[in-house]
């Protein structure tokens, strides 16, 4: 056997006999290797879709006719129309009666026309969550739109895009397309201020308002001189017929 | 590793690291981007280009000279490294360019040359392990 051949058969030996890594190590460096593949990928993706920015909810439905209908008129907090009207009505509602928004949808946009921008009326809205979860959410909603003075606007809003009772409509989607469909509100201040010091003590002044006055259903409707005494009204309809003869003749009494 | 594997790791770490760190010098000298396409400029605008405000490419710079280190370094724990991490990188490579594609429509050359060098890398490493585990096997058996 030649000199050159004898190196190369040492050099194979060599190779062969070489520490090799047992399968079952290599195994477990594989594993980790996964382990490590699937930490960095899962993290990194991860990481980038949660900063995908969130779509614009879509405006709901209704919401420019709802902004025609209350402009220029003057609100405060859960009170619209001028302070001198010479009739209040009180309005008890729960955002998820159906009741309340066929009153809301049907009454509600002839009242403000004939009446309430007419300076004959002024209505106070009052919130009541008797039905389930999904008023306790939608109110609070609504009263961090009283904070800034749009709570009749989103009310509007809201019961024109009125879901099943309980069935878990009001969802964080919902909320911030009614608080980007609310005309003139500042949308992430009304989702921030929902759980705030002042939408509790509206709430539960609403609550202390509706336990004072009887109340065991909604809607419930409450009419009077400004500044007087307000009585019930036994809703025949829902719609202004219910309401505008006894709102005509308070108006003249007022008057004389 | 036969030395044709170890140049072509090596180019593509230096590949990747290239392409990476341009973008990075981009993105903090507030540069445009030369490109032959008009696609370079719609990938970086978007919110993929700097998640939370991080480049993407600082971290694809750090990843390759992550593998720069391990493939300089010796021993067992540093090819599991590489492989887990060239590995990993190359399934978020594949994101990527399934993002260009489908979600932006629009593709990034130097981002691209990134991606593709993570894959190629990831075969070298994945290939080395499987060759190892064959040798495993042969001499086991």
């Amino acid at each position: 056997m030649g000199k050159a051949s004898r190196r190369k058969r040492e050099r194979v030996i060599a190779r062969e006999r070489a520490p090799v890594a047992p399968a079952t190590r290599l195994s477990s460096r594989l594993a980790a290797a996964l382990a490590l593949a699937a930490v960095l990928a899962g993290g990194a993706i991860g990481f980038i879709e949660t900063a995908r920015p969130q779509p614009r909810p879509a405006a709901l439905v209704g919401a420019a006719e709802v902004a025609r209908a209350y402009a220029a008129l003057p609100q405060r907090g859960q009170a619209l129309g001028r302070a001198d009207a010479p009739v209040t009505m009180a309005v008890y509602l729960d955002p998820q009666c159906p009741y309340c928004g066929e009153w809301e949808r049907t009454a509600m946009p002839e009242l403000v026309a004939r009446f309430v921008r007419t300076g004959m009326l002024r209505v106070e809205v009052r919130g009541l969550r008797f039905v389930g979860p999904d008023s306790d959410r939608a109110l609070r909603l609504l009263h961090a739109a009283a904070l800034q003075d749009r709570f009749f606007q989103a009310t509007a809003i809201l019961y024109r895009n009125q879901g099943e009772e309980n069935t878990g409509w009001v969802s964080d989607g919902y909320l911030r397309s009614l608080a980007a469909s609310v005309p003139g509100a500042d949308a992430a201040r009304l989702l921030a201020d929902r759980d705030s010091p002042a939408v509790d003590a509206g709430i539960a002044a609403d609550e202390r308002a509706a336990a004072a006055e009887g109340v065991t259903g909604t809607p419930s409707v409450y009419l009077g001189r400004t500044g007087g005494p307000l009585g019930k009204v036994e809703l025949t309809a829902l719609d202004a017929s219910a309401v505008a003869p006894a709102i005509r003749q308070l108006a003249r009494e007022a008057r004389r | 590793m036969t030395r044709v594997l170890a140049t072509a790791r090596h180019a593509l770490i230096a590949i990747g690291a290239g392409a990476s760190a341009y973008l990075t010098y981009v993105h903090f000298a507030d540069d445009r981007v030369a490109c032959p396409t008009s696609g370079c400029e719609r990938v970086q605008e978007s919110f993929y280009a700097t998640p939370h405000g991080l480049p993407l490419s600082l971290a694809g710079l750090l990843l390759f000279v992550a593998l720069a280190a391990l493939a300089a370094s010796r021993g067992a724990g540093a090819r599991t490294a590489e492989a887990g991490i060239a590995v990993g990188g190359a399934v978020v490579a594949v994101y990527l360019i399934g993002v260009q594609v489908a979600a932006l429509g629009a593709t990034c050359p130097w981002c691209l040359a990134a991606d593709a060098s993570l894959i190629g890398l990831a075969a070298l490493a994945v290939a080395r392990l499987g060759a190892e585990a064959r040798r495993a096997g042969t001499v086991d058996g």
